[in-house]
């Protein structure tokens, strides 16, 4: 070694070490050292991927129904399949509201902030101590008569700036992150807001909130024509990002200015500006290119998918990436950015269909990086399991003739069922999680529901509210019930059919396993061909057909005429047109109404239902299955004991706890902090000793 | 001593000065700071291998007609050229029913891409046959957009065609000339 070489290199160690000194001192006290119950020694993983898909319940993704096969079969035999994995809540918003906070659910961000976007609570309203320590409540909470849960508009979406994320903590530690959402930004004026906040740039929620369902008063900017749902250039919703409903990390704007968020990253810079929010195929800041070196990639991704790609919309607005893959089904990368919606779709077929494709595309990408081969973690999962099998939306089979359980029917307690809570409390697998100060799980004399719940009821037809003055009406009103996301009974509907005398089967894309028992008649096509009488029977849902335009349909269905007795009735000649009879309570039918299956108003709705999860990692085995129940509440808590948050460098007194300490001391926000609450265990983290440093 | 080329000398010195930019920076410590990165590209050692192999198209013409199952892609050969021929299906309404009819409204999806020169599309190209050899000829579904009578090279069109045939196994066969099968895709109607 030449003397210039000793004397460079000794500057080069003695530099490194002026500039790590605190860290290495804080290192030599980690490593070796087993956090928390994961199984996982501090440092061992060291990039997290988190993938969010949108509503699908478990037996809909993991029974091969779908044409999912990538997710269904391929992925879990990657990794580990969390067979239970629970949403927090109904819909969608709140869900990843829990996930980066710890925060229960609240009526606006269940409705996923579909009025205005204002601030919800204050720092003021962070509850200081006690069981709902560190949870933010409603302003409104005050004036109902509830106490809890105002109606959709009225309690805000923005959580205020004391309430800590996920993202600060990892600021706080000197962790790396960014949030990568599909395409973000690509329609001027519908996400402009900081850290992809729905509008403008000139919108915030103190001074000038974003409207996101259009008003006389607020029309929608030129050029968008939904902020909740895709359209055609643009599929990002900002429901589904979690990070511009944070003041925690976007700042404060007031008329006096702008006060910034809790933290500073640890790069630099703001937690919104390009090194943390990013367009996902952004050729200077996307996944690609990010991935191309370990030292680019971030400590956390989280990447969420269009409203297409995350299976979300059964048909699409917009482009699948069903044409971006050779014809051997290879993901055409583009040159220097990815590119995928460069391709022309083959079809619009969403749904599970989408996802698979946006994971065909995206997984190996990842998979090829150096930094997940170095402790990488991939985690794909959904936000909730609503709506149950056998209704809508959810799968693209839904037929009440055949299930993955029997037991699996279009009634009201498969849609309970739907959104049921589940967590591990001290090794014990618990159907309930705690639903903070704003939904309420109350019941009135009568044993009757008169609040949402964190499942938010929406799939469930619920009583009507009361008349103000007595008597009360309807019959089965209930007296102080806040309705919030509850369903009401369907009225009549009218199908376009094909049906002839030669079949009892008729041909409707429109019938759902739920419509089954209402009466059919047909007065449009000649001679009234249905006879009286004559009922919808079992029905089958098939698909998803390849949708060639947005418009299209991706289902086949069909269902069986039958008379009183459930046998099968023939028409008298062609039809082309039934109505459905209109459904009412049971007990309560009026002349012409047939029961409503779904009808419950007793039984609460708990949770976000089972939804499934798939983690892949060097450090679990391939093929692996788990039944332990999960859910966000123990992803948050996995993810900040992962990334040993709690050795984090900020202290500092907010209404409850600190951003490095959490709630409980230990580095867990919100509900994370519950005591006993079980982060992914060593059934996840299966493969750790074959992987140890 | 050989000479070495002058970028090949200032070499050790660049990568000197890269030591000293880069070590502050490398939390993990000097060690870390000279060892390359390593490169993007490959699937780890640990991922269970690709098992799944996709089928390759098979050729079908007049002289040597392909048999393929339902799904499955056939290169057929038209007048001077070729398109890739794909039928998916059938569906059927209430599958899984407890009450059944031997016959029942079967609908498939044809897919015609790649041609290379004018290929004819007629509903009456394609007839079904069952397993006991009833021949069934196809309609294109009502309500859905017709397809065009011809495709033009480097077009693709996506269709649907409908017959009421028996249940159990069957055959849809495409004829572009009316007379002589190109290729044929096996299937099964089921509604159990």
């Amino acid at each position: 070694m030449s003397r210039a070489l000793v004397v460079l290199a000794s500057v080069g160690i003695v530099a490194a070490g002026i500039a790590t000194a605190s860290s290495a001192a804080a290192n030599q006290t980690q490593i070796g050292t087993t956090i928390s119950s994961t199984g996982l020694k501090s440092g061992q993983i060291k990039h997290v991927w988190l993938i969010i898909l949108e509503n699908k319940s478990y037996d809909a993704t993991f029974t091969g129904l779908n044409q999912n096969s990538y997710l269904w079969k391929t992925l879990p035999s990657q990794g580990v399949l969390l067979k239970n994995y629970y949403g927090t809540g109904h819909s969608s918003m709140d869900n990843y509201m829990s996930m980066v906070s710890g925060q229960a659910p609240e009526e606006d961000t269940q409705a996923d902030c579909s009025v205005v976007n204002t601030e919800f609570g204050s720092n003021a309203s962070i509850v200081p101590s006690g069981k709902n320590k560190g949870q933010v409540a409603s302003l409104a909470n005050a004036a109902q008569p509830s106490g809890a849960n105002a109606p959709n508009g009225e309690n805000g979406c923005t959580y205020p700036t004391d309430a800590p994320t996920l993202f600060n903590q990892l600021d706080a530690a000197g962790k790396t992150w960014k949030g990568y959402a599909q395409d973000l930004g690509n329609q001027t004026g519908r996400e402009d807001g900081v850290c992809g906040a729905a509008g403008s740039a000139a919108n915030n929620p103190v001074t000038n909130p974003t409207y996101l369902s259009a008003t006389t008063a607020h029309p929608l900017p030129a050029g968008v024509t939904s902020f909740t749902g895709a359209q055609a250039n643009d599929q990002y919703v900002a429901k589904h990002f979690p990070f511009p409903w944070f003041e925690s990390v976007t700042g404060r704007t007031t008329a006096k200015g702008t006060t910034p968020g809790l933290t500073k990253p640890a790069q630099g810079g703001t937690d919104c500006d390009a090194n943390h929010i990013a367009n996902l195929d952004s050729a200077k800041s996307g996944l690609f290119r990010d991935l191309q070196k370990e030292s680019t990639t971030p400590a956390f991704s989280w990447i969420s998918p269009n409203n297409c790609s995350d299976a979300h919309d059964a048909i699409c607005q917009g482009n699948n990436l069903s044409g971006a893959f050779t014809s051997t089904g290879q993901p055409i990368y583009g040159s220097g950015t990815p590119a995928p919606e460069s391709t022309t779709p083959t079809n619009y077929t969403g749904g599970l269909y989408a996802s698979d494709l946006f994971l065909q595309y995206y997984i190996p990408m990842i998979e090829k990086s150096a930094a997940f081969k170095d402790g990488g973690l991939i985690d794909i999962t959904f936000d909730e399991g609503n709506p149950p099998f056998t209704y809508s939306g959810n799968s693209f089979n839904n037929a009440n003739a055949y299930a993955p359980t029997s037991g699996d029917q279009p009634n009201a307690s498969a849609g309970i069922a739907a959104d049921a809570a589940g967590e591990n409390i001290n090794g014990k697998n618990v159907a309930s999680e705690p639903t903070g100060p704003n939904s309420t799980l109350g019941t009135d004399k009568s044993g009757n529901q008169l609040y949402p719940g964190p499942g938010n009821n929406a799939f469930i037809d619920r009583p009507p509210a009361c008349t103000a003055t007595a008597p009360l009406t309807p019959a089965n009103c209930v007296p102080g019930i806040v309705r919030a996301g509850s369903g009401t009974t369907p009225g009549a509907r009218t199908d376009a059919v094909a049906g002839n005398g030669s079949s009892t089967y008729v041909i409707d894309n429109s019938i759902l396993a739920d419509d089954t028992g209402r009466q059919v008649t047909d007065t449009t096509d000649a001679g009234s061909p249905i006879p009286a009488n004559t009922f919808v029977g079992t029905v089958s849902d098939t698909g998803p057909q390849k949708a060639s335009s947005p418009k299209g349909s991706v289902i086949d269905g069909s269902f069986q005429l039958v008379d009183q007795s459930g046998k099968p009735v023939t028409p008298t000649g062609p039809v082309s047109s039934i109505t459905l009879s209109a459904e009412g309570a049971p007990g309560h039918l009026l002349p012409g109404q047939t029961a409503d299956p779904l009808y419950d108003a007793t039984d609460a709705t708990t949770g976000g239902g089972d939804t499934g999860s798939i983690l892949i990692s060097p450090f679990i085995k391939p093929g692996t299955t788990t039944s332990t129940f999960y859910n966000h509440y123990s992803w948050l808590r996995t993810m900040e004991d992962i990334f040993a948050v709690g050795r984090g460098h900020d202290y500092s007194k907010l209404p409850a706890g600190t951003v490095s300490g959490g709630i409980d001391g230990e580095g867990h926000l919100g509900f994370a902090a519950q005591p006993g609450l079980e982060p992914f265990g060593k059934d996840v983290f299966n493969n750790v000793g074959r992987h140890s440093r | 001593m050989r000479k070495l080329p002058p970028s090949r000398r200032t070499a050790p010195l660049a990568a000197l000065i890269g030591l000293v930019l880069v070590a502050p920076l490398a939390l993990a410590g000097c060690a870390a700071a000279v060892k390359p990165e390593p490169k993007y590209g490959s699937l780890p050692n640990f991922l269970p291998k690709d098992s799944i192999h996709p089928d390759s198209a098979l050729n079908g013409s007049a002289a040597k007609p392909a048999l393929t199952t339902e799904g499955d892609s056939v290169r057929v050969a038209v007048d001077g050229g070729t398109v890739l021929a794909t039928v998916a299906g059938p569906q059927v309404p209430g599958e899984g029913l407890p009450y059944q009819a031997d016959a029942t409204t079967c609908t498939w999806t044809v897919t015609l891409t790649n041609a290379t020169s004018d290929v004819p599309i007629r509903a009456g190209a394609f007839t079904s046959i069952d397993h006991l050899g009833a021949v069934y000829p196809s309609a294109f579904v009502p309500g859905q957009p017709k397809p065009p009578a011809e495709l033009k090279p480097g077009q693709s069109v996506t269709f649907e065609l409908r017959a009421v045939m028996a249940v159990g196994e069957g055959l849809m066969r495409w004829s572009p000339d009316g007379q002589h099968i190109v290729a044929s895709w096996d299937f099964e109607v089921e509604n159990d």
